[in-house]
């Protein structure tokens, strides 16, 4: 099963509400538009668009923007063995790699909140995507997964989010004892030589690498279908044939909503 | 296949309530269908069906491209029949002249369903209301009624929604219109009447089967008229609800059998299309109906010549539509009339539905009906019998 952690958690479903699906990526440096196979919930990373385009196509530069409504929202609090669980794939997105040493007495009692900071997105627009996708080399095709296209498993992540730092606070009404400078002093947890910790207050610390090496933590996505000759990329949720119109529109497509996948080889 | 793997997806991000899924369950328990091809639908293994815990009052099919299907009815649909199909069963068969039987009065009956109607607007549903609404218990012979005629809505539902998969035709341009013709609804609709009617032999489970066919139109008619918006592809839901019982006629082999069969969903029908008026604040009565008045004086004979009730709650019960009929409903329901009660009528020779003593009833009251409506019925059985001479 590629579902992970905890479901409908607060920032998942906040990440949701604005058409991200979250993720916890194998590698970091992916960019978008990335393609992927998505079957009985296993996501398994196919390759960037661009190796599926006709040689010489000419790929608009990737959008950057910053993210601020996701930026610092906090998870739900995590306790006992979930702290280290979830500290360890959110260290990966902000490009520390190994995994964490907790001393037990830190995580024993104390419930744990964790936030990304410096939240970017970089990636196309869905126009631009569809766009793209009419340059799709045909020949390529046949390097998917036999069946996935016709399936509709294909999908496309077009735009990845990227987080800077990593928050991590101690929830009131826990421990006492819990010190957020004497963590970072006496090396209560050891994230390995290239992150830094930083106490921002005492109960909260925060989480940066060393190198600018990141890997996604959400991304917008959209399945593909074969249309006749051409390539349809679906961003919406399906309405189905109804008696009733949706009274809440049209949903953005998500893997699953209210809970993270994990890429195959993470 | 992406239809089952679609609602596993739907159905872990929205958990089902204790009882499971409903509609599976139900699924699995239709009967294979008269049609051959809506047949083919139903034992396909490229499809799925189940219920998807969502509040709205809603039904869907959706296609995939690997040739799937998936059917599904949500929660919010399924849980407002229930209610309504226990507030329908809490009422009497009949009430007697102080708006007395042994269920509740008509009026609470009324008042129910009104609330019922009121708790599930889209504004209501937004605000969470139906989960707060608590209906009273009902004791288990109603109950299992209840369930009869909820099992009724749901598979004649069901059976429009194989419709969408058998009359589903893939586009191959970007523009995909997936809706079905208003033929192929109203071939949907007539598929799922056939099949809740031939899904048992015994006539009450008939009866309780039809009336759920046209319960579940009819709730949608009401939703169209308290704040629901309708897709543009499906046609109005009141429409259809006529459309069932103009279909069911030639369906019937006689006029016997149609009136035998459809007493409840006349019964049932008036009593929401009733509760929907009084809900966006109509006047208190509907305007009269042939069939409707004839329906109940059939109803009202079966059950008096079944000795449930006293052969004096027939004549104040027509009184209403017999003094304030149209000169056209009163010819219509005479016709009705002369089709089943006269001497001559076949219906009186068609085994178990009691007829002769129905037609023996009706004209031994005959003294007692008003003179205008003697006057028709002479007229209509007269030409009845210059027709068979």
């Amino acid at each position: 099963m590629a579902i992970t952690g905890c479901r409908n958690d607060a920032l998942t479903v906040l990440m949701n509400s604005l058409g991200y699906q979250p993720l916890v990526l194998a590698k970091t440096g992916l960019k978008a538009p990335f393609l992927y196979n998505y079957k009985d919930t296993k996501l398994e990373p196919i390759g960037p668009l661009s190796d599926f385009l006709v040689p010489g196509t000419v790929q608009p530069e990737n959008d950057l923007g910053s993210v601020p409504e996701i930026a610092r929202k906090e998870t739900d609090k995590k306790s006992g063995s979930a702290i280290a669980s979830f500290l360890g794939d959110a260290l990966k997105v902000v490009g520390i790699t190994s995994a964490p040493k907790l001393e037990s007495s830190l995580s024993h009692g104390t419930d744990f909140v964790f936030s990304f900071d410096d939240v970017t997105s970089e990636g196309l627009t869905y126009s631009k995507t569809a766009k793209l996708l009419h340059s799709i080399d045909r020949d390529a095709l046949s390097d998917l997964p036999p069946g996935a296209l016709e399936g509709g498993y294909i999908q496309i992540a077009y735009e990845f989010l990227y987080a800077g730092s990593l928050g991590m606070r101690a929830t009131s009404g826990t421990s006492a004892s819990f010190d957020a400078k004497a963590i970072q002093v006496n090396g209560l947890l050891d994230i390995g030589a290239n992150g830094k910790i930083e106490a921002t207050s005492g109960t909260s610390l925060s989480f940066k690498a060393a190198s600018a090496q990141r890997a996604a933590f959400a991304c917008k996505i959209g399945w593909l279908e074969r249309v006749g000759e051409s390539l349809k990329l679906h961003i919406h949720e399906d309405a189905g044939e109804s008696f009733l119109a949706d009274e809440a529109g049209p949903q953005p497509y998500l893997l699953e909503r209210g809970v993270v996948i994990r890429a195959e080889g993470a | 296949m992406r239809a089952a793997e679609e609602l596993a997806k739907r159905q872990r991000e929205n958990p089902l309530g204790p009882d499971g899924d409903r509609v599976l369950k139900l699924f699995r328990s239709l009967p294979p269908l008269s049609d051959p091809e809506f047949e083919q639908v139903r034992v396909s293994p490229n499809l799925a069906v189940g219920e998807m815990n969502f509040r709205q009052p809603n039904a869907k099919a959706f296609h995939f491209p690997d040739g799937s299907h998936l059917i599904t009815i949500f929660s919010g649909l399924v849980d407002f029949y229930s209610s309504a199909c226990q507030i329908l069963m809490e009422a009497g068969s009949f009430h007697n002249e102080k708006g007395e039987s042994e269920g509740r009065s008509l009026e609470d009956l009324l008042t129910d369903l009104k609330e019922l109607f009121l708790t599930w607007t889209p504004q209501g549903i937004q605000e969470n209301r139906p989960s707060e609404k608590k209906l009273s218990t009902v004791n288990a012979d109603r109950m299992a009624s209840a369930t009869l005629l909820l099992e009724g809505a749901l598979r004649f539902i069901l059976c429009h929604e194989l419709g969408h998969v058998l009359f589903y035709k893939p586009s191959g341009s970007e523009k995909l219109s997936t809706g079905l013709t208003r033929e192929q609804e109203t071939i949907s609709d007539i598929a799922g009447m056939q099949t809740a009617l031939m899904s048992t032999p015994t006539l009450g489970a008939i009866r309780m089967n039809l009336a759920g066919c046209v319960i579940s139109l009819r709730v949608l008619a009401v939703f169209a008229t308290t704040g629901h918006t309708f897709t543009g592809d499906h046609p109005d839901p009141l429409n259809r609800v006529n459309e069932i019982f103009a279909a069911l006629r030639p369906f019937c082999t006689s006029p016997g059998q149609y009136w035998t069969v459809s007493p409840i969903a006349y019964a049932f029908d008036e009593a929401l299309e009733t509760a929907g008026q009084r809900a966006i604040g109509g006047p208190d009565m509907l305007p009269i109906r042939a069939d409707r008045a004839f329906s109940r004086l059939c109803a009202a004979l079966e059950e008096v010549v079944k000795e449930r009730q006293r052969k004096t709650i027939i004549v104040p019960l027509m009184a209403r539509e017999f003094a304030e009929a149209t000169d056209e409903q009163m010819a219509e329901i005479a016709m009705y009339a002369a089709q089943v009660f006269a001497q001559d009528s076949p219906a009186r020779r068609e085994p178990g539905q009691r007829w002769t003593e129905r037609g023996d009833m009706f004209l031994s009251l005959y003294h007692q009906w008003p003179a205008r409506a003697i006057e028709y019925f002479d007229y209509a059985i007269s030409k009845r019998k210059q027709a068979g001479a």
